[in-house]
């Protein structure tokens, strides 16, 4: 395999890249960010007070609230959600949120999952990480 | 995944618009989750407080709406972010008007407007081995572990598209394999009470996140009021959608909940457990109480009259306001038999289809907070930035009544 490139299982299929922002926590969307800003506002998250507009959304799997869908979708609408997410395994809260973005606004968010997360403690916060729809795969740190 | 011949019109539009766009949010969550087919609901429950969905949720609503759906299977939802009587309160008409509009809305697809996150015990009461796709996540626990019917922790905008389409991903926990217990609990408590329910469910979701927790110490005396408590702790501490009961609940009496297997490990309750946690859910360090809330999961009928019973010939203090929280249903039904008007003689105020959790507590400027839920204690200092102290029934009204 490629320097840098992991192979995962593609959830919605397009082309991206952007800046890295890693959790290393399950993360919840309900009351966890402010979806008009793009704002991780949960307390307990550790990347408390980060912003995931237009990032490259890195974290383990989601949890809380089945009203998930709907904060993330509205982070979509308002044009304040990542442009890609990175997990190990996507939750049904994740995905249905991102489809209805698809569905609804035609505004595709790429998802990757079945990606193990210890593989990505390579990443660095930041750098950049392109997902690629047609490959089934992430690249890392990849040089600007 | 397979389709029947009747499914591939659905998704193909034959059975107009509304069901097209519908079944392709069904039909892609089933092919991410490995689905082999679909399987048909008896009912749904959704999710429509304006709190949560947000404009987004509003905008697909109406995109719905305007497809010409309507609900093919009984369907009700869960609370609103506004109390019937909200415009006596300090909800900004904004806000008030958004979720109006989500009344409207939900109403022109069918959904039944009971506005509840106890649907099971009036206006969608599902039997043993149904198959449903409900939001709420403790109602999800519920009628899963205590009644035997089977669905997911369905998410919102998936929960309206299973009422609109009539069909599930036959995924999770909707299959045999996937409703047997992981991991045994011995609560070794030689009397439990009402608040220790909650305790438990707080403690073991915590612990177990999305397992299947098998409980071994729990009388069958206990009530459903108990199990309604117990889980619905359990799905906010952690995300558990189904438990077993050793002697209690339908599928831990006709098999062996663990299917023959070994739990993957056991946690004992004891007391000096209970109490850590019973501590730990109170936020509040001072007395600066300034609401009571009663009735997170919604309050029953049955647990209305002993609400009534408990208050007789009480007075709630002026400052503070006491808050009960129930269904439209039970408040009529309490309503015609007295108990309604006997409980407000004491000053306390019912919030009839609205629940603190999902309200905006934030508008009113509360100091404090006590209660007799865990999944209140859990959720208000997180999302609504209000401290709280958790008591049983007998402090709330104690503290809400005396005079200082």
């Amino acid at each position: 395999m490629k320097k840098n490139t992991i192979k995962g299982r593609i959830l919605i299929n397009t082309d991206v890249e952007g800046a890295a922002l890693i959790s290393k926590k399950s993360f919840m969307f309900a009351h966890g960010i402010n979806p008009k800003s793009g704002k991780i506002v949960d307390k307990k998250s550790d990347i408390f007070g980060k912003n995931m507009k237009d990032k490259i959304f890195v974290f383990p799997n989601g949890k809380g609230s089945t009203t998930g869908s709907m904060w993330f979708l509205e982070a979509i609408r308002t044009d304040n959600a990542p442009v890609g997410i990175v997990n190990q395994e996507t939750e049904m809260i994740i995905a249905t949120g991102a489809i209805l973005g698809d569905l609804l606004y035609q505004k595709k968010i790429a998802i990757i999952d079945n990606i193990d997360m210890s593989s990505l403690a390579k990443i660095t916060e930041g750098s950049v990480i392109k997902i690629s729809g047609s490959e089934s795969s992430i690249k890392y740190n990849i040089d600007r | 995944m397979k389709l029947s011949s009747l499914e591939k019109d659905m998704l193909s539009g034959s059975h107009g618009e509304a069901v097209k766009f519908a079944m392709k949010l069904v039909v892609k969550i089933g092919e991410i989750y490995k689905a082999k087919e679909l399987i048909e609901i008896s009912s749904s429950h959704i999710l429509a407080h304006y709190g949560s969905l947000h404009d987004a949720g509003i905008d697909f609503m109406e995109k719905l709406v305007q497809l010409g759906a309507k609900c093919k299977v009984p369907t009700t939802v869960d609370p609103s972010s506004l109390p019937k009587d909200w415009k006596d309160l300090k909800i900004p008409e904004e806000y008030a008007k958004k979720q109006k509009t989500l009344y409207d809305l939900t109403a022109k697809m069918g959904v039944i407007q009971n506005w509840s996150c106890t649907p099971y015990e009036c206006g969608n009461v599902p039997r043993f081995g149904q198959n449903i796709a409900w939001a709420e996540s403790s109602a999800v626990a519920y009628t899963n572990s205590v009644i035997g019917a089977r669905t997911n922790r369905t998410p919102a905008g998936l929960d309206i598209s299973a009422a609109i389409t009539g069909r599930m991903p036959k995924i999770g926990l909707y299959l045999d394999q996937n409703r047997i217990g992981e991991i045994l609990i011995k609560v070794n408590l030689s009397e439990i009470s009402d608040l220790d329910y909650h305790t438990i469910g707080y403690i073991v979701g915590k612990e177990v996140g999305t397992n299947i927790p098998v409980f071994h110490g729990i009388p069958k005396s206990c009530s459903n009021y108990n199990l309604k408590c117990l889980g619905s702790a359990a799905a906010s501490s952690g995300a558990v959608s189904m438990f077993h009961i050793i002697g209690v609940t339908p599928e831990a009496i006709m098999c062996d909940p663990f299917n023959h297997k070994k739990p993957k490990y056991t946690i004992e309750i004891d007391n000096s457990k209970i109490e850590k946690a019973t501590n730990e859910l109170s936020t509040l360090k001072k007395d600066v109480i300034d609401l009571v809330t009663i009735g997170c999961p919604h309050l029953s009928l049955e647990e209305l009259a002993n609400l009534k019973n408990l208050l007789k010939d009480k007075k709630i203090k002026k400052d503070v306001k006491f808050w009960i929280y129930t269904s439209q249903s039970v408040y009529s039904t309490a309503r015609e038999m007295g108990i309604v008007q006997e409980i407000e003689k004491t000053g306390a105020e019912f919030q009839v289809q609205t629940c603190p959790v999902i309200s905006p507590l934030y508008f009113y400027g509360f100091k404090g907070m006590m209660t007799n839920s865990a999944k209140n204690a859990n959720v208000v200092p997180t999302e609504h930035n209000i401290n709280v102290i958790y008591r049983n029934i007998f402090n709330c009204i104690s503290f809400a009544t005396k005079r200082e």
